[in-house]
């Protein structure tokens, strides 16, 4: 342990990292302002989870009065929704729910004819091109911090004395060490919390059950009978999203008092502060599996059928859990220092589950660009729409957004562990 | 004893800012926190502990003592100088680490153990061990929130104890329990000078000191007195205590 600080920084990286900001800051600039050309657009008809699709180019809207699709029905009730898409086929950018299809189609004879609103929508779609600029910015800026993190490796390479053992190379192998050494503990005092929430019960571990079902229940008879017509299983559209929601709001607004609230622990002993995170994250999990057991109930009450893409609710949680942690790190840090921040993350996590898209769907309940916005810049919507779509529709969406998260969640964890290290040792003199 | 070293403390300066609660509001005035008050708790102190060696550190109430030895401990950086514990792992005997009331004394013992950087197989190795030494008996298997407050010491106390690690800090908790756990601990502490561990041990009491140590380190008001052997230091302390 040398806590000598010697900060000399060689003058290449120092030079490489004001271009990086450059370079990076006339990427976004030209990225937000280029005049992209028109796109083709793509019309998908999901009739009964078979689709019916047809590829619009731009040009082709010009000269279009309506667009026909063959179809064997007489009835509209095999229809179950019209979705459009640009350039990433998995990134549903309009979608016009069955109530409004009399607006925008009709059927003559064997085919399935859709009207100039069609047409007229599909031409605003094809010139805006929102969803793809965010995208682009999003990757852009995970560009950015990931080579700045390397810059940072490369400058501790080459002089490892600048960095004081805070470089990136050797955060990254204490942190996996540390993971290592304190497995056991993080499991071990997971599971003993767990058991001490309900040491006193009379119920005792049927609780773990209990409690997220008649938290279904409630669901079940709030939004399934009394709200909710326009949704196909609104019970379980909501149930599914909000576990994935109160996985990501516990962790969050547990990380901000984290370590106040381990006193005992954090002024007597050295103990790598996201450990404590790490072990709460893990009761959380646990309570989580109960829960979605219930879900899975709910799922063969209702008779939902399930194929495929049901897979993709795995990397939807990995990334969610995450982002989580790397949020939850970042708190960490900052709520020792700042009394209020817990009132405040209070706040800001309420707004944000009203803007995540938990109570409806983002595509078709919002306007044109802020669906998008919203969609591309909320990582938890993007989690929880793509959860629900693999789960309830077997569909597999947002693959673009969940990539560019995931990179941005373990950057975001990289700086929120640096952060950390950096500091704790200074934490026990202010709680 | 030995010659080879197994802690080193050069030139330890350590602060503490009045800053504790703090709103949001100020912290985004960054000029705020930097005027903050600074207290110098620990002054440029040196000293080095050989393998084996059980070192007093004596001083009166609030010279830095504690603090010293968190910081020995890596709870916290000394802002100034270098520590080193030469890769040795060093446990500061506290009372309760860790600890959740609803949990019973066992699963703590296990939580604390870990905390202390023990492995769970060693632990439960060791379990028996430690529960005969707290003197706790059935009450083992029950959730901690039922301890008396002698109980719950005893336990935390056996934890560390029994438990090796290569440095071990003693602050002032040699006093817990009744008459015969006392002399248990003391017993233990004897044990201890004994066997090849390294142990620091802060007190007031200079007759807990004179019993164990092999050198004795004076500060006050954070500045370094003397170190020397256990009877010369503490001559010189208690004649300072005089009215």
């Amino acid at each position: 342990m040398n806590y000598c600080i010697t900060m000399r920084k060689s003058p290449i990286i120092k030079i490489a990292k004001t271009l990086l900001w450059i370079i990076g800051f006339l990427l976004i600039v030209v990225g937000g302002l280029y005049p992209i050309k028109n796109r083709d657009v793509l019309l998908v008809v999901d009739i009964d989870g078979e689709t019916e699709s047809i590829m619009v180019t731009a040009e082709e809207m010009q000269l279009l009065h309506q667009i026909k699709l063959p179809y064997s029905g007489s009835e509209t009730t095999g229809i179950k929704e019209i979705r459009f898409y640009r350039h990433f086929t998995s990134l549903c950018i309009s979608k016009i729910s069955m109530e409004k299809f009399d607006e925008y189609a009709y059927i003559d004879g064997n085919e399935l004819v859709f009207n100039e609103n069609t047409l007229k929508k599909m031409k605003e779609l094809s010139t805006s091109v929102i969803s793809e600029r965010l995208l682009y910015v999003e990757v852009i800026l995970a560009g950015i911090i990931l080579v700045w993190i390397l810059l940072n490796a490369l400058d501790e390479k080459i002089n490892p004395k600048n960095y004081d053992n805070h470089g990136p190379i050797y955060e990254i192998k204490r942190f996996a060490n540390d993971l290592v050494k304190y497995q056991e503990y993080i499991i071990f005092s997971a599971r003993a919390d767990l058991k001490a929430e309900v040491a006193n019960s009379y119920l005792n571990r049927l609780w773990w059950l209990l409690e997220p079902f008649f938290n279904m229940l409630v669901y079940v008879v709030v939004f399934g009978k009394v709200m909710g017509r326009s949704v196909e299983n609104y019970a379980t559209f909501v149930f599914s999203a909000l576990l994935m929601w109160n996985y990501f709001s516990k962790t969050v607004n547990y990380s901000v008092k984290c370590v106040r609230n381990s006193r005992d622990i954090v002024t007597k002993i050295y103990v790598p502060k996201y450990v404590l995170l790490l072990s709460n994250m893990v009761l959380n999990f646990i309570k989580l599996l109960f829960s979605l057991l219930v879900l899975v109930v709910m799922l063969i009450v209702f008779q939902v059928s399930v194929g495929n893409a049901v897979f993709w609710v795995i990397p939807a949680y990995i990334v969610m859990i995450v982002l989580s942690f790397g949020v939850g790190m970042i708190f960490l840090h900052y709520g020792v220092y700042v009394d209020d921040l817990a009132y405040a993350v209070g706040i800001l996590l309420q707004m944000l589950m009203f803007l995540s898209g938990i109570f409806y769907e983002m595509i078709t309940a919002l306007d044109a660009p802020l669906n998008e916005i919203l969609l591309c810049f909320n990582p938890v919507a993007v989690f929880i729409d793509t959860m629900r779509n693999a789960l309830l529709n077997n569909r597999v969406t947002n693959v673009p957004l969940i990539g560019v998260w995931l990179i941005l969640a373990i950057l975001l964890s990289y700086i929120g562990i640096h952060n950390v290290y950096r500091n704790e040792n200074g934490y026990v003199k202010v709680i | 004893m030995y010659d080879n070293l197994a802690l080193e403390v050069q030139h330890v300066s350590i602060d503490y800012r009045d800053l504790t609660h703090m709103s949001l509001a100020k912290s985004l005035r960054k000029g705020e926190v930097r005027r903050a008050n600074v207290v110098r708790a620990v002054n440029n102190i040196s000293f080095s502990v050989n393998q084996g060696e059980i070192l007093g550190i004596v001083g009166r109430n609030g010279s830095g003592k504690t603090t010293l030895l968190r910081s020995v401990a890596g709870i916290f950086q000394p802002d100034e100088g270098v520590i080193d514990t030469h890769g040795n792992r060093v446990s500061l005997m506290a009372i309760g680490i860790g600890f959740n009331a609803n949990n019973t004394g066992r699963e703590n013992i296990l939580k604390s153990g870990m905390l202390l950087g023990c492995k769970m197989s060693y632990i439960k190795e060791h379990m028996d061990e430690i529960i005969e030494f707290s003197e706790l008996g059935d009450f083992i298997d029950r959730p901690v929130r039922t301890y008396s407050s002698g109980m719950y010491s005893k336990l935390s106390f056996a934890v560390t104890a029994i438990l090796d690690t290569d440095i071990m800090l003693v602050d002032e908790v040699l006093s817990v329990g009744d008459e015969k756990f006392r002399k248990k601990s003391f017993k233990k502490m004897e044990q201890l000078m004994q066997s090849d561990r390294t142990v620091l041990i802060v007190s007031h009491a200079t007759n807990t000191l004179e019993q164990f140590c092999n050198r004795v380190l004076w500060i006050n008001d954070g500045q370094f007195m003397m170190i020397g052997e256990t009877d010369t230091v503490l001559a010189a302390y208690n004649e300072s205590m005089q009215l």
